[in-house]
């Protein structure tokens, strides 16, 4: 389920993320200078156990770069990528803002429920 | 599969921007993912970007002004050219012998049908071409998303809209008379004239063609000024003169009196008919500039 809710930055500016685009930013965000395609894949799927499509991945990316969360630019071509370069993410302040009223509002919306006991109560 | 696989997963790539299939690409091969993977990555990603555009009004605008009416005028110019042709074809490839070659009325015929035959390929090719300059033209923004329309088009046209025109056609004004290339029983008959050839027809000199056409529509919006202006003239000139010409398939439907008294002002409306050839000008133009400039610097894609 993509749960897509509207957020409000400093600047009063409406941005909506989904889920989706939260794990990017926060995958991005982490790997900070390293931030490229693969290794951003690499984060989304060992963080959720479940496979994330290239295709998913870039036209996320082009959407997170309209919106102006991120900033892209190609790297240099390197061997092990058969000589083909990186394409290069860093995420820009509209994104560390937007990332992060996404997750206040997760802690907010999830404030005195306990996922483990109802999990346990219907087992 | 697994070379294969990545070498179609290559070729697929090349849907995207240049600048993303390189990162994809890249992304897969440090992966180390096998070629039906890459290839399947690759698919589901080109997928999503022509869904995205067809998202967007231009894409449609651009299919129902310009890519259907030149879709269903090529087809059905194509089937036209195709019947008329295999006529001549067949007299040839299944007359051809010895004693044919030494009687002299039959050099003379072949002298004389050969030209007809080479100069209505010719044009259809070059009426294709320039219909795939003008949608790339048109497109600018929207270029990927031109091939499978036009590709799509171009088969739907030709196997349904086409037949059902001409058919049409033949059924209410030209059967009486049997002078529909499609009336040539013997010809129509024999399965290669009725079934492939008309396809090779069209796969040949008008998807192929066509296609072409809009990649070197991309060439040609980087010309300078002068040379991109002169340019797009000659395609408006070219397609009018083609609207002009194509006029004659949809002015069979009016009675033949009031007909008789118009082609003759089409004609006159036409007096740049050999504007259709431009492509071969055009084409041999850039090819003289590349050989004087040098090979230019691909770019890495």
């Amino acid at each position: 389920m993509l749960l897509d809710i509207y957020l409000y930055n400093n600047h009063n500016v409406a941005l909506m993320i989904g889920e989706f685009e939260y794990l990017i930013l926060t995958a991005a965000s982490r790997l900070g200078e390293d931030a490229y395609g693969a290794a951003i894949r690499a984060e989304i799927e060992s963080a959720t156990a479940e496979r994330c499509s290239i295709g998913a991945l870039y036209t996320t990316l082009d959407r997170l770069e309209k919106k102006g969360m991120i900033k892209t630019r190609m790297g240099d071509p390197t061997p092990e990528r058969g000589g083909r370069a990186k394409r290069m993410v860093r995420v820009t302040a509209a994104g560390v803002n937007a990332a992060s009223a996404f997750y206040e509002a997760m802690m907010k919306v999830s404030r005195g429920v306990s996922w483990q006991e109802k999990t346990r109560a219907r087992s | 599969m697994n070379d294969l696989g990545w070498d179609l997963a290559v070729t697929a790539a090349g849907a995207l921007d240049a600048d993303e299939k390189n990162a994809v690409l890249g992304d897969l091969a440090e992966s180390g993912v096998g070629g039906a993977k890459a290839l399947s990555e690759i698919c589901g990603l080109v997928l999503r970007r022509q869904t995205e555009l067809w998202m967007n009004w231009r894409p449609w605008v651009l299919l129902f002004a310009v890519v259907v009416p030149s879709g269903l005028v090529l087809s059905i110019e194509s089937r036209l050219t195709a019947g008329i042709n295999s006529v001549y074809l067949w007299m040839y490839l299944n007359n051809l012998g010895t004693d044919l070659l030494h009687n002299r009325g039959f050099w003379y015929e072949l002298g004389s049908s050969v030209p007809l035959i080479v100069g209505s390929f010719l044009k259809l090719a070059c009426w294709s071409w320039t219909a795939g300059m003008l949608i790339g033209f048109a497109s600018k923004r929207v270029i990927k998303s031109s091939y499978p329309a036009l590709l799509v088009v171009l088969m739907l046209a030709f196997a349904v809209a086409a037949p059902f025109y001409l058919a049409q056609v033949a059924r209410i004004f030209l059967a009486p008379a049997r002078i529909m290339p499609e009336m040539n029983d013997p010809i129509s008959q024999v399965p290669f004239y009725r079934s492939l050839y008309p396809w090779l027809v069209q796969f040949v000199m008008v998807a192929v063609p066509s296609v072409y056409g809009i990649r070197h529509s991309r060439g040609a919006a980087k010309l300078s000024g002068p040379l991109k202006a002169a340019v797009v003239i000659l395609i408006a000139l070219a397609s009018a003169e083609i609207f002009v010409e194509s006029i004659r398939l949809w002015f069979i439907w009016i009675p033949h009196t009031i007909a008789h008294n118009i082609f003759p002002y089409l004609a006159a409306l036409s007096p740049l008919h050999w504007l259709v050839y431009w492509p071969v000008a055009y084409l041999l133009a850039m090819k003289l500039r590349r050989t004087v400039r040098g090979p230019v610097v691909a770019s890495q894609s």
